[in-house]
């Protein structure tokens, strides 16, 4: 089931593990915040809108994806998140090695500050690279720690989204998510 | 009435002109930039004809074009709506030379009063009280300002004479910072309005804005529609509207009201207009300028009186008389607007622009949405930012604030940042709910759109879900035979993280 990693300009980093997938109709989730289990039922529509359900009762939201930005409107206020990893949990033993991986571009924008060097280690949510597009800062950061391999890009760069700014390199057996 | 009448105009005015226009059996006429091409306005319009460009001054602007698209099509009439050439007596007097009826004042009466000089000489004449103030003439230097501005004592404000919207005005507290404000006020106002003259005026600190509703016949009789206080103010601009204002007693508006009726009838004033004066502190009130047009604020009006103020200003324009005298205008109950703009409060309410992802108008009883967006409109660099307003009526003014209250925390617009939060936060003000407002309000009481508190866990995992959905469902759009599972990684391909 996929974990969704989510940023937003004040907090740090949640992770969302959604646990299962009802159906009919409107897709059903349950999700587990930040892995403790309380657990809450969301119902959404292929629109975006949907609903929480929790202890407290039901309450609606909307919600909606550009690149990887994710815009929720809930309880009166429209709230601004950065989708900084998505991905399926992986069945324990598909990797040998220690991965290497590329710290890509969330959205065109300009690099404001390059954090490491190529060579450095980094903690897991340490600021790497940061960003800032539409007038806003975002900080990139990587939710495990590792080890820079090569920085691709300059402070003061505009970048489009997408485009390779850093070549990391997880540390080994610091996969938390499997 | 007429056939077929054009509205030369966008947004939710064009919309909301189209709405009376229809329901009074009047064939409605929409032109369009290639912005607008699949705006809102163009599909509620019965016809559509572009003007190509994108900017104001290539589309909305150009009178000519709009005029001969007028004489193609056998239109009668053209609502100017607000704005753009609502108040141009040349394009006034462009509609009379073509034989197209111009919905609004004659040429003669926008000119008139479309040169604040002239127009606050008009009414100090007419025996209506102004603010103190020198005009001068255009021979006159900066020396002779300067002494006026001392004679009339400071602080004193500096205006373009033929400005609006907040643009080339400037307050001076001293003697001594009135040459480098006197500069950049006629700089200001030679790039907004091509007219750099600017006059000096008596500043009046804490005031009220309130204006009132007129409406004149080519009989020569005029009404006032009463007032509209519109104090919340951003960067001069008028954000939140409300009627009747919690300033007037029945005696000031009664003065106040007379004073409208005779400052419009002083000039012969046809059609709708809107008389502008400040209340300061001990309840005096001054002229401040008349609108030419229908004002975007003319909804809390029409909600008290139940009246449709643009039917109103078609039946005048065919030759109707008033059908009402002021003795028959009641007022009942409460209304407030609050105008929902793409901007971003907490960054100097910059304007926002992109895609409207989402857009969900809050509805019950006694809400009113006029809007000039929907789903995936794009808000670009080209127009004003306004995307609707919304208008809630109450039987009190509590009950008004209440509603309007829930229908602010109801209205979903995600893709461009909106003022949404602020305006919830001014509505629900302690100082705003006593009815203690003034022009400097969102300033004395430092209102911020900052968001306060924690973000949900509901939040993230809406979020975690919508970002899951909407990512499955541009995998089922790739048709790479991975349609069936949304739980796909599709950052994978994206080359982002993989495999962290």
């Amino acid at each position: 089931m996929p974990i969704v990693h989510l940023k937003s300009p004040s907090e740090p980093p949640v992770a969302i593990e959604l646990v299962s997938k009802g159906s009919s109709g409107s897709l059903r989730y349950q999700a587990k915040c930040n892995e403790q289990t309380a657990e809450v039922e969301i119902s959404i529509t292929d629109s975006g809108n949907g609903s929480v359900r929790s202890a407290r009762g039901t309450e609606p939201f909307a919600g909606s994806l550009t690149d990887r930005i994710v815009e929720v409107w809930f309880g009166g206020r429209t709230y601004t998140l950065e989708v900084v990893n998505q991905r399926t949990r992986r069945t324990a033993g598909s990797h040998a090695s220690a991965p290497v991986d590329e710290l890509a571009a969330p959205m065109p924008g300009t690099i404001l500050r390059i954090d490491v060097q190529p060579g450095e280690s980094f903690e897991a949510h340490q600021s790497l690279i940061i960003m800032e597009s539409m007038k806003m800062e975002m900080t990139l950061s990587s939710p495990h720690s590792g080890r820079v391999i090569e920085v691709k890009c300059r402070a003061g760069e505009l970048v489009p989204m997408g485009r390779v700014l850093a070549r990391l390199e997880a540390t080994k057996n610091d996969d938390r998510t499997s | 009435m007429f056939n077929k009448v054009l509205i030369a105009n966008r947004g939710e005015i064009a919309v909301r002109i189209a709405s009376t226009l229809q329901q009074m059996g009047v064939t409605s006429v929409a032109v369009y930039s290639d912005a607008d091409r699949s705006a809102p306005h163009v599909l509620s319009a019965d016809e559509a004809y572009p003007l190509e460009g994108n900017s104001a001054a290539e589309s909305y602007l150009r009178g000519e074009k709009i005029i001969e698209i007028a004489r193609r099509y056998g239109v009668d009439a053209i609502h100017p709506g607000y704005g753009f050439l609502s108040e141009n007596a040349s394009f006034a007097q462009a509609c009379r030379d073509a034989g197209i009826i111009f919905i609004g004042p004659s040429p003669e009466g926008i000119r008139a009063l479309g040169d604040k000089v002239q127009a606050k000489k008009a009414m100090a004449d007419a025996g209506v009280p102004v603010v103190p103030g020198w005009s001068g003439g255009d021979s006159d230097g900066p020396d002779r300002l300067a002494k006026e501005a001392k004679k009339i004592g400071y602080p004193v404000l500096l205006k373009a004479a033929a400005g609006g919207g907040g643009k080339g005005m400037r307050v001076v507290a001293a003697e001594k910072e009135l040459p480098a404000a006197l500069e950049t006020c006629r700089r200001e106002a030679a790039a907004a309005f091509g007219n750099s003259r600017v006059f000096v005026e008596k500043y009046i600190a804490h005031p009220r804005h309130v204006e009132f509703q007129i409406f004149g016949d080519s009989q020569g009789n005029v009404v006032h529609l009463f007032e509209r206080e519109c104090s919340i103010q951003r960067r001069h601009q008028k954000i939140v509207e409300e009627t009747p204002s919690p300033a007037l007693t029945p005696q000031l508006r009664g003065r106040m009201g007379d004073a409208a009726v005779k400052a419009a009838k002083a000039i012969g004033y046809a059609n709708a207009g809107t008389v502008e004066f400040l209340v300061d502190e001990a309840g005096q009130f001054y002229f401040l300028e008349v609108n030419t047009r229908l004002q975007v604020e003319h909804p809390v009006t029409e909600m008290t009186l139940g009246l449709d103020l643009v039917a109103l200003q078609l039946r005048i324009a065919a030759g109707e008389p008033l059908p009402f005298s002021q003795e028959a205008l009641r007022p009942q109950g409460h209304a407030i607007e609050c105008r929902i703009y793409a901007e971003d409060s907490a960054r100097g309410f910059l304007p926002s622009t992109g895609v409207i992802r989402a857009y969900h108008p809050p509805c019950g009883p006694f809400i009113r949405v006029d809007s000039g967006v929907a789903e995936s409109t794009e808000v670009s660099v080209y127009y004003d930012a306004m995307l609707a307003k919304l208008i809630v009526w109450g039987r009190t003014r509590d009950e008004a604030l209440r509603r309007m209250s829930w229908a602010l925390r109801r209205f979903v617009v995600l893709g461009v940042t909106t003022n949404i939060e602020f305006l919830q936060k001014i509505i629900t003000h302690q100082e705003f709910a006593a009815g203690r407002t003034q022009t400097d309000f969102l300033v004395v009481h430092d209102i911020k759109a900052a968001s306060d508190g924690p973000i949900p866990n509901e939040v993230y995992m809406a979020a975690a879900a919508a970002s899951e959905c909407q990512n499955g469902r541009k995998q089922k759009g790739t048709g790479d035979g991975r349609a069936n599972s949304v739980y796909d990684d599709p950052w994978q391909r994206a080359s982002a993280w993989r495999g962290v």
